[in-house]
């Protein structure tokens, strides 16, 4: 055989098969993350409650964040893990150490009366804020949900997890984060 | 190998590799700087400058939709705050580098022509011209062949020419 031809069929071949290789093993609807190791961005959000939450107040405390949607299956599916992990780690009195947990839901209020209407059926272990602006899922860069942001007590976005989180992934995270 | 040749494959196997042209930046606050200009009142060019950027932006829940033309929350969520950064007096530029802090360069419908992406901008032309070269080497080199024909012809004539006198000198034995 033609060594030249070889050769040539062989630099036309392999960058393809690659190229294939990984373009099968990545997932289309995979929203690149590039917010892992930066600033959170601060909010200024009201509860379902009515009650005002910061961000920058809560500095010096890990956070965890988790965008959910009443409509969504996946973040029914997670509800009952997470409230177990924020019963474990949240703070016990209000000057306790501890990971604060909070629920963001963006929409308008019709969504917010749905959403009281489930945690009221399903129970809540933490506060949800309402996004009716819907500046924070951008600023997150949400591409759908649920996903779940973990900040660290610096305020440094450490960690985010698209889709639903499992019980044991979400405490080996909130270990870390401790 | 040529070189010509060489450096078509080079140019293929490039362009065949669009991921690299993608690279992941960082996020941080909400635009740290200040807007370009002046809030901008006028609601209609609120709404065409909005609507010309979230076309722009790809919906992160679709397959091959803008934020425009999506229903999507998230593709809503993007529409809205790109209104609303036009409002507040940022311009184009810095709203599409807000949008790529956040969801990468992989969120712009049209990648810029910068880096890497200048080879899918290049990469097509460069392949034409490329075609174009070998197609013109390739008649030039006709062209330029002997009049009685090419190599190739002049072979087939010499073998039409030995098989011609074989057969004559086999009539001659009959």
């Amino acid at each position: 055989m033609n060594w030249k031809v070889l050769v040539a069929g062989l630099l036309l071949v392999t960058p393809l098969v690659w190229v294939l290789a990984t373009g099968f093993g990545r997932d289309p609807r995979a929203v690149p993350t590039t917010t892992i190791g930066t600033p959170a961005a601060d909010f200024d959000l009201v509860t379902l409650e009515g009650e005002r939450v910061s961000l920058s107040e809560l500095r010096g405390q890990p956070v965890v964040l988790n965008f959910w949607a009443t409509w969504c299956q996946p973040c029914v599916q997670e509800h009952a893990g997470l409230q177990a992990a924020a019963r474990r780690h949240q703070p016990k009195d209000p000057e306790g150490k501890g990971v604060h947990f909070f629920g963001v839901l963006y929409g308008d209020e019709e969504e917010a009366e749905r959403a009281r209407a489930y945690l009221a059926r399903a129970g809540s272990a933490y506060p949800t804020l309402l996004d009716t602006s819907q500046h924070i899922v951008v600023d997150y860069g949400v591409a759908g949900v649920p996903e779940t942001f973990f900040i660290s007590s610096e305020g440094t976005i450490v960690y985010k997890h698209s889709g639903a989180i499992g019980r044991s992934q979400l405490e080996s995270i909130l270990e870390s984060l401790r | 190998m040529p070189l010509y040749r060489l450096f078509l494959i080079a140019v293929l196997l490039l362009v065949a590799t669009p991921g690299l042209a993608q690279q992941a930046t960082g996020a941080g606050q909400p635009l740290a700087e200040a807007p370009a200009g002046p809030p901008v009142t006028d609601q209609a060019v609120v709404e065409a400058r909005g609507r010309t950027i979230a076309e722009g932006l790809r919906c992160p829940v679709c397959q091959g939709l803008s934020a425009a033309d999506s229903q999507a929350e998230s593709a809503v969520a993007m529409y809205t705050r790109s209104r609303e950064l036009v409002a507040a007096g940022y311009s184009d530029d810095q709203i599409a580098a807000y949008f790529v802090e956040r969801y990468g360069e992989w969120v712009l419908l049209e990648p810029p022509a910068q880096g890497l992406n200048w080879l899918i901008w290049i990469g097509p032309l460069a392949l034409l011209g490329m075609g174009a070269l070998v197609v013109a080497f390739r008649m030039t080199s006709v062209a330029k062949a002997p009049a009685g024909g090419s190599t190739g012809q002049a072979l087939s004539q010499k073998g039409a020419d030995d098989y011609e006198s074989r057969i004559l000198a086999e009539l001659e034995r009959d």
